[in-house]
């Protein structure tokens, strides 16, 4: 797109030059009050989790204020309720239940400070199957796209969310190990020269059928995977899961959307606040954050190999810096000397052998090393072992 | 020989002349003659004539006559005869066919030496009865205009240009007027005025702003022409304020009206010490701007695209250079500035708010003159002269920046960035004959920005012509035509990453034609009416690679086109001496025209890109989207006394293109809209009351007025929207509703060592989004405030003259901070850290205060000399106070930290040096 932040940027260093910029911390930031955000949505085939948390100060260093102790309720039109656990602090949870499409229901909060929230009545909304997830590679990476359908012409709203789990590998493979001071052959479950990592969506994902005859989703833009992220070198896996929305819903999660992700600089345009159909019943004037709809939910998980995708993609990024990858050598030979410099080099965990230096004849004269970020994949997060839905 | 005698008498009488015809006559003549005639009148009254027997000698008198004026007596007498008489103190001069001139003409001591034409002094050029219009610039002088006759009854219609003595330019705006009765008028731009009143003798006076006043006796007996040229107050310093718009706010029928004349505007202080046509603006009630280096401008509750910029009838779209920090309008150059707040004429029309007339000088038509100013960051030229002297005139004015040292100040991997700017005036004038006179201004600016040498560059240019002939029909009947092309564009480019530069361009190209018509029906209607025509052709925005190298994917919008017309009658009707009203009407057409392809929506959902069910194509020329409507233009004023009047006003407008802009002030990319299909035109209505009082023999003017106004389809943007080259540009606009109401209190002292102005607004400016159909509403649908809503409002604008040579000035300047939309918390939600707002504008930043000071010293005063010089020092932002410009937030280490930005942060010396010549 355009570089003209740059520019913007530009003007404003000019008027600096006579400017000046002070700190500004205006008592309605300082003081802001904490408001009640409700995450997550009644899951009609499957467990519902609704995350509670609380706004935080801007300044403030935390991510995450989570809401613990509350009474959550799902309520239908028919006097039925169904009480959720606190699995974790702040996460409550509902085993699949006798929710159905078709019905409406809505949520109840009783929070700790005795503070009562309700949302709307909802429409329980039966989502679609996943018809296909497919891919083009554009702009030096791989686009990623939904698509779906139907065939009652319904639900026309639609928010997808992705898992994506990717091969990678260290740069060494490292086929030996340091164990009880003795080098030993790695075994092959215990290899870690290959892990997979996973990744979740982080942005929300929207789409509708509106503008069309019929309820049809084609190419919906899902996940964009640059070439360069070292995701798409070797294998990838994305599991797809969409929900359907109702119109209100849908302009909610919209709103969002460009009220949050789509500003940054200082040149931006006004936002404006989200409000969801939440509301608090003790202070009709707080603000709840958060949409909750109800619906069943579908997913696809789909598989690609490497070779799918017709681009150059680097199949290792480094950690550091190749040259702190460099292969070091330890050599046997002093060998009185052997066993205390193996164990000063490798007792720390900070380098990892690689494999044994044999000469034709002499048979193993010392051991390849290098450093543990270079040998052992884990290191960049991901596991070494293989997902038990991975080809 | 009777006839030298008479002369010389007149010569050594001159001082004291005065007419003294009160003795009364009573007699009765049956077929006397001459000598009959007068011995009885020089026996009743201490009279004494001369004449000449032979050219009396057919004369016989038969009239009766009892206890009447000598005057009386002889107008009777001569009645249908070819005999004409002067009165001159005690004496009467007789004469056949011509009358004495009891007066020295203009040119009697230019042509002593020449005998011929003394004897002209008794001739009567009867003036006005051929096309010739007399020029009168003694005061004492009698100027009778018309055919003698004895029938005074009815009225006669005055007409004529105000001058400059020194330039030979025209005075407009300048006060024609007699007293007894009171009727008065104005000249237009092009100095002409005409006026209708009693045929009989008038004091005509003729006053204008830092010109002595003029007041000429007039024996007027049928429609006539007479220019007069007005002196420059010989200082410049004299006169600092509009002394002769004294009154003028009072009597004046329209309210909403300020005018300031380029020596109001020097006086104020400025940053960087050159004047500063827009910033003065901002001084005036009921105008502010977002904040300091701030393009734009907002007059009573408009935004800053609601305003006709208008320099010389050509459209300004960008008024400024430097982003803001200097208006694009040559100091020197500029004459005088009208701004229409709610009473705009029905000749303006096509935007909301207001009415920016500037208008700059014509240029010296008598000798070379010029003038010239250095400051720190920009000098500035003007120069005219007489192309045929008393006929053409050229002006040519620049100015030009050097501001580079400043930025070579900037940190790091900005100080190789680079700016110019500069502009070029032109303006001929030619004045064919009495009836016609041809005017060609040419106006271009530029500006450039880079920031370094070879990466990023950004410029901006206005380039204007037009053409304007003036044609008086006859005394009652003017006309203006004027043909003008406007064109305002810009250009970004981009080379950093070689494989994505860019260019990027921007235009608005708009033809003009429009006549105005000026019908001075009687003494108490004045009809204004005309048409106009303006052609649209916007490109919108064009993105294209920089070179071969760059494989950046070219994206063009297509060239939008349009057309608004309007037609237009306006009465200005003096009901009686205390009553005023001016009505009008303007109706107004626009026209979207092809080839274009328009969106279409699903009816019933939020325009979304995802809304689109179709595109309709049109050709070259189609009508796509018709607009149209009247616009009604009412004001009103009833004077209760000579120095308090009360004026109401009620103007509706309509606005066909938009300023899409969604940051707070004008930005380098901001983008004009055409209306079209999907966006419709806005529209605006006030109603305002004003009540104006001076004291102290006008020397402080006070005034009140209130104003409500309501917007229709005010264009606001949805959150996060993204203008530039955005096919569906329709998606991320909304039509929202607005009312702005407000009080405006001035007091002013025009006259003295010490004036200026005092002025306090209270104002608010609220928006509505409530169309759920549109899509999102802003503040759950309640009114908000708009960007620029500042409550209070107050200025002072002051000046203090020690002498001829020296003054000061001082300006204080506060206002309620600027609305602005606060990122209040933070939470976390669907897998990112996001930032919970605050309803749309609800907090403000922190109010706005000012103090500048400024000294003027002039060089001496002698008339005649080579040049004239000044220096102008001052301190800007005086008390150093840091006002907030803007706010952000940005990420710190997980922490969201708030700053304000102030700009001119400190107190700002200035000096600049003035030379006139």
């Amino acid at each position: 797109m355009i570089r003209l932040y740059r520019l913007v940027l530009f003007f404003g260093l000019v008027s600096m030059l006579i400017t000046c910029k002070q700190p500004y911390d205006p008592p309605a930031v300082a003081n802001a009050p904490s408001y009640l955000v409700v995450e997550g949505f009644i899951n009609l085939n499957a467990q519902t989790t609704i995350l509670l948390s609380r706004t935080i100060q801007l300044k403030d260093t935390n991510t995450l204020s989570r809401e613990s102790g509350a009474i959550v309720i799902i309520e239908d039109e028919q006097n039925g309720s169904f009480m959720l656990s606190e699995s974790a602090p702040g996460n409550y949870i509902l085993p699949p239940s006798n929710l159905s499409a078709g019905k409406k229901y809505r949520l109840r909060i009783k929070t700790g400070s005795s503070s009562e929230y309700l949302s709307e009545f909802v429409e329980a909304l039966q989502t679609p199957e996943i018809d296909s997830i497919n891919f083009k590679v554009q702009n030096n990476g791989v686009q990623f796209y939904a698509n779906t359908h139907d065939d009652q012409n319904k639900v026309k709203y639609y928010r997808w969310e992705y898992d994506e789990t990717w091969l990678y590998t260290a740069l060494h493979n490292s086929i030996i190990r340091y164990e009880n001071s003795a080098f030993e052959f790695r075994p092959a479950n215990l290899s870690i020269f290959t892990c997979w990592k996973s990744g979740s969506s982080n942005s929300i994902i929207l789409g509708s059928s509106t503008n069309l005859a019929s309820d049809v989703i084609t190419d919906n833009p899902v996940s964009f995977v640059s070439a360069q992220s070292g995701k798409v070198s070797f294998g990838y896996s994305i599991l797809v899961k969409q929900y359907a929305l109702s119109k209100e819903g849908f302009e909610y999660w919209q709103l969002l959307k460009k009220n949050t992700e789509q500003l940054g600089t200082v040149f931006d345009p006004q936002p404006s606040i989200a409000s969801g159909n939440i509301r608090c019943l003790t202070d009709p004037a707080e603000p709840v954050i958060g949409y909750i709809s109800a619906s069943t939910t579908t997913s696809r998980r789909q598989y690609f190999d490497n070779r799918d995708f017709p681009m150059d993609a680097p199949s290792y990024i480094p950690p550091p810096s190749l040259d702190a990858c460099a292969i070091q050598e330890i050599l046997i030979s002093p060998a009185a000397t052997f066993q205390g410099r193996a164990d000063q080099t490798f007792t720390s965990g900070k380098y990892i052998p690689v494999s044994p230096i044999s000469v034709p004849g002499s048979g193993i004269i010392g051991y390849t090393y290098s450093l543990k970020g270079c040998v052992d994949c884990r290191e960049k997060g991901g596991t070494s072992v293989k997902p038990s839905y991975w080809p | 020989m009777r006839y030298l005698a008479a002369f010389f008498l007149l010569i050594s009488s001159y001082a004291s002349a005065q007419v003294k015809d009160q003795a009364l006559i009573s007699a009765t003549f049956s077929n006397a003659g001459i000598d009959e005639f007068v011995a009885r009148i020089e026996a009743q009254t201490d009279y004494h004539f001369y004449y000449s027997n032979a050219d009396f000698d057919s004369l016989t008198i038969t009239i009766k006559v009892n206890g009447q004026s000598l005057r009386e007596v002889l107008e009777l007498a001569f009645k249908g005869s070819p005999f004409k008489f002067a009165i001159f103190a005690e004496r009467v001069f007789l004469s056949k066919n011509k009358t004495l001139e009891t007066e020295l003409p203009t040119d009697f001591f230019a042509v002593t030496g020449n005998p011929a034409k003394a004897e002209d002094i008794a001739m009567d050029k009867t003036p006005g009865s051929d096309n010739k219009a007399t020029s009168a610039t003694l005061e004492n002088k009698l100027y009778t205009i018309g055919k003698k006759t004895n029938n005074l009854s009815g009225t006669a219609t005055l007409t004529g240009i105000i001058r400059s003595t020194k330039t030979g330019e025209p005075v407009g705006g300048a006060a024609v007027y007699i007293e007894k009765p009171k009727i008065g008028t104005s000249t237009d731009q092009y100095g002409y005025y005409s006026l209708t009143m009693p045929k009989g003798a008038h004091i005509l006076h003729v006053r204008e702003a830092g010109m002595k006043e003029r007041k000429h006796q007039v024996m007027l007996y049928a429609d006539g022409k007479l220019n007069v040229e007005l002196q420059e107050q010989v200082f410049a310093l004299k006169e600092v304020v509009i002394s002769a718009e004294r009154a003028a706010n009072v009597n004046r029928v329209q309210l909403g009206v300020e005018k300031l004349t380029i020596k109001n505007i020097k006086q104020i202080p400025a940053v960087f010490g050159e004047a500063d046509v827009l910033k003065a603006v901002l001084t005036l009630p009921g105008v502010k701007s977002v904040g300091e280096a701030s393009s734009g401008f907002n007059v009573r509750g408009g935004s800053t695209d609601q305003n006709l910029i208008l320099f010389n009838d050509a459209t300004i779209y960008n008024p400024s250079h430097f982003f803001g920090f200097f208006s694009a309008f040559n100091p020197e150059v500029v004459k005088d500035i009208e701004l229409y707040k709610s009473s705009i004429p029905s000749k303006f029309g096509g935007r909301l708010a207001s009415v920016l007339d500037i208008s700059t000088r014509e240029g010296n038509k008598k000798e070379f003159s010029g003038s010239a100013g250095i400051g720190l960051l920009t000098s500035r030229l003007n120069i005219e002269a007489p192309l045929i002297k008393d006929r053409t005139s050229i002006l040519v004015g620049g100015r030009t920046t050097y501001s580079n040292w400043m930025l070579s100040l900037l940190p790091g991997e900005y100080n190789n960035s680079r700016a110019s700017f500069y502009d070029l005036n032109l303006g001929l004038n030619h004045l064919v004959n009495e009836k016609n006179t041809l005017y060609l201004t040419t106006y271009l600016s530029n500006d450039r920005f880079s920031l370094d040498k070879d990466t990023s560059a950004y410029g901006y240019n206005n380039k204007n012509a037009s053409l304007k002939w003036r044609h008086v029909f006859n005394n009652k009947l003017t006309a203006v035509f004027t043909a003008g092309q406007d064109y305002y564009g810009y250009n970004v480019s981009g080379n950093e990453i070689p494989a994505t530069a860019y260019k990027l361009n921007f235009n608005i190209n708009q033809s003009n034609l429009k006549s105005d018509f000026t019908y001075y029906l009687s003494a108490k209607h004045s009809i204004d009416f005309g048409f106009s025509s303006i052609y649209y052709k916007l490109n919108p925005g064009n993105y294209q690679p920089l070179n071969e190298l760059s494989l950046t994917q070219p994206d063009k919008l297509d060239a939008e086109q349009a057309l608004e017309s309007a037609l237009y009658i306006g009465d200005r009707f003096e009901v009686n001496p205390r009553l005023s009203i001016n009505y009008g009407i303007r109706y107004s057409l626009y026209n979207y025209l092809g080839p274009q392809q328009i969106s279409i929506y699903t009816p019933g959902t939020p325009r979304e890109e995802s809304s689109v069910s179709g595109t309709q194509t049109f050709g070259k020329g189609d009508f796509i989207k018709t607009y149209q409507g009247p616009e009604f233009r009412l004001s009103g004023r009833y004077s209760f006394a000579d120095d308090f009047s009360v004026k109401a006003s009620y103007n509706t407008l309509r606005q066909y293109i938009h300023l899409l802009s969604n940051t707070i002030s004008i930005a380098p990319t901001d983008i004009w809209k055409l209306s079209d299909p999907n966006i419709r035109p806005q529209f605006g209505d006030q109603v305002s009351l004003g009540l104006y009082k001076n004291f102290k023999s006008n020397i402080f003017e006070t005034s009140v007025e209130v104003y409500y106004k309501r917007i229709k389809d005010f264009l606001d943007y949805k959150s996060g929207a993204s203008l530039v080259l955005n096919h569906t540009i329709e998606t991320e606009v909304l039509n929202t509703k607005g009312k702005a109401y407000g009080a405006e209190f001035l007091i002013r002292k025009a006259a003295g060592k010490m004036n200026g102005w005092l002025s306090y607004t209270y104002s608010r400016t609220l928006l509505q989004m409530d169309d759920l159909q549109a899509g999102q509403l802003i503040n759950n649908g309640e009114f908000y405030p708009a960007n620029y809503d500042k409550p209070h409002d107050l200025s002072l604008i002051s000046n203090y003259r020690f002498s001829h040579r020296l003054s000061i000035s001082l300006n204080a300047l506060y206002s309620t901070g600027r609305p602005i939309t606060l990122p209040v918390s933070k939470y976390r939600y669907a897998g990112s850290q996001r930032v919970l707002y605050s309803d749309r504008n609800a907090f403000r930043i922190p109010d706005y205060f000012r103090t500048d000071f400024s000294m003027n010293i002039e060089g001496n005063h002698r008339v005649k000399q080579l040049t004239h010089n000044s220096w102008t020092l001052g301190v800007y932002n005086l008390t150093g106070r840091k006002n907030a410009y803007s706010t952000y937030f940005t990420s710190e280490n997980g922490s969201i930290k708030g700053y304000q930005l102030s700009i001119f942060a400190s107190a700002l010396p200035f000096v600049n040096y003035n030379i006139r010549f």
